[in-house]
């Protein structure tokens, strides 16, 4: 069945934003002890996922990530509604800003044609670079200026292995997909 | 990158998908270079010693340049090694590396079990 193209953005957006919540629960779940608040973890697998869905659905995916990262949030008073929406932008922001900088300065194509695995891992460390900040600056703005420099520190060390773990998983499924394809060559 | 682009996402996603790929320690064969790997099987076979020149002259249906591309693929996956032919320094030849005798061995017991009838 082919979806009304109107249709394709809003089934995108929605399908990123509930497979986000899907991840970040389970990042919740496998990771509690980990985490320094609800914002920050020292291992964040959903990391991975900002810059691949934003590299498949672009601009409807940085906006799922979005409307999912705002679901995830507390949502509690009017309060704090301000700081829960730019927090929730920042997860799709970051790697917006991460494959902007791809496409001027290393030629990545809007097919991905050509795309490295080396720019994967730049992309990503830059998605954390970015993301660590502006989370960092959001909650400075209403929280406590002393905690910058940790949660800074502690959300890109986690986005930094959140995505190195997600990316392995996917690199060890494909060599086993392979495998039982044919012949590998491991050394 | 253009929101104004229009290709789909699958090529969006094989494209990315090939350069995780990328990232793997394991390589996968291509099959060209299986290909290649095939024939160099039986003559190895059929000869000791081949060299990098008389694999190259046979480009009855490839360039010798796609044949040679293909030879540094098989080398860098590790199931060739080139070593130097101590008579002539210019010439190299192409021998199995331990992995490829695996690999050999692996053909030759999958052949058996298919020429071994099973019993009913």
């Amino acid at each position: 069945m082919k979806l009304p193209t109107p249709l394709v953005p809003a089934v995108t957006v929605v399908s990123v934003a509930v497979v986000w919540v899907l991840v970040f629960n389970l990042n919740s779940f496998l990771f509690a002890e980990m985490a320094l608040s609800d914002q920050a973890s020292w291992i964040f697998l959903p990391a991975a996922f900002r810059l691949l869905l934003v590299l498949l659905f672009r601009q409807w995916g940085a906006v799922g990530l979005m409307f999912g990262a705002f679901l995830t949030l507390p949502n509690g008073t009017q309060d704090n509604l301000v700081q829960e929406v730019l927090l929730a932008a920042s997860s799709g922001v970051a790697p917006l800003l991460a494959v902007a900088f791809a496409s001027r300065y290393m030629q990545l194509k809007t097919d991905l044609q050509g795309l490295r695995g080396g720019q994967i891992l730049v992309m990503s460390v830059l998605c954390a670079g970015v993301n660590s900040v502006l989370v960092s600056s959001s909650l400075l703005l209403y929280g406590e200026p002393s905690q910058f420099l940790v949660y800074v520190t502690t959300i890109f060390v986690g986005d930094v292995l959140g995505a190195a773990i997600v990316l392995s998983v996917i690199v060890i499924a494909i060599s086993v997909l392979g495998r039982a394809r044919g012949l590998h060559t491991g050394h | 990158m253009s929101s104004q682009s229009t290709e789909p996402t699958y090529v969006r996603l094989h494209n990315l998908l090939g350069a995780i790929r990328e990232l793997s320690p394991f390589q996968d064969l291509t099959a060209d270079e299986e290909q290649l790997l095939g024939q160099l099987v039986v003559r190895w076979h059929a000869s000791k010693r081949i060299t990098v020149a008389e694999l190259m002259q046979d480009t009855s249906r490839v360039s010798a340049s796609t044949i040679y591309r293909r030879l540094i693929g098989l080398r860098d996956k590790g199931l060739v090694d080139l070593p130097v032919d101590m008579n002539d320094k210019r010439s190299h030849f192409v021998v199995p590396t331990p992995s490829a005798k695996r690999y050999i061995k692996h053909l030759d017991q999958c052949v058996l079990k298919l020429s071994i009838p099973k019993s009913s």
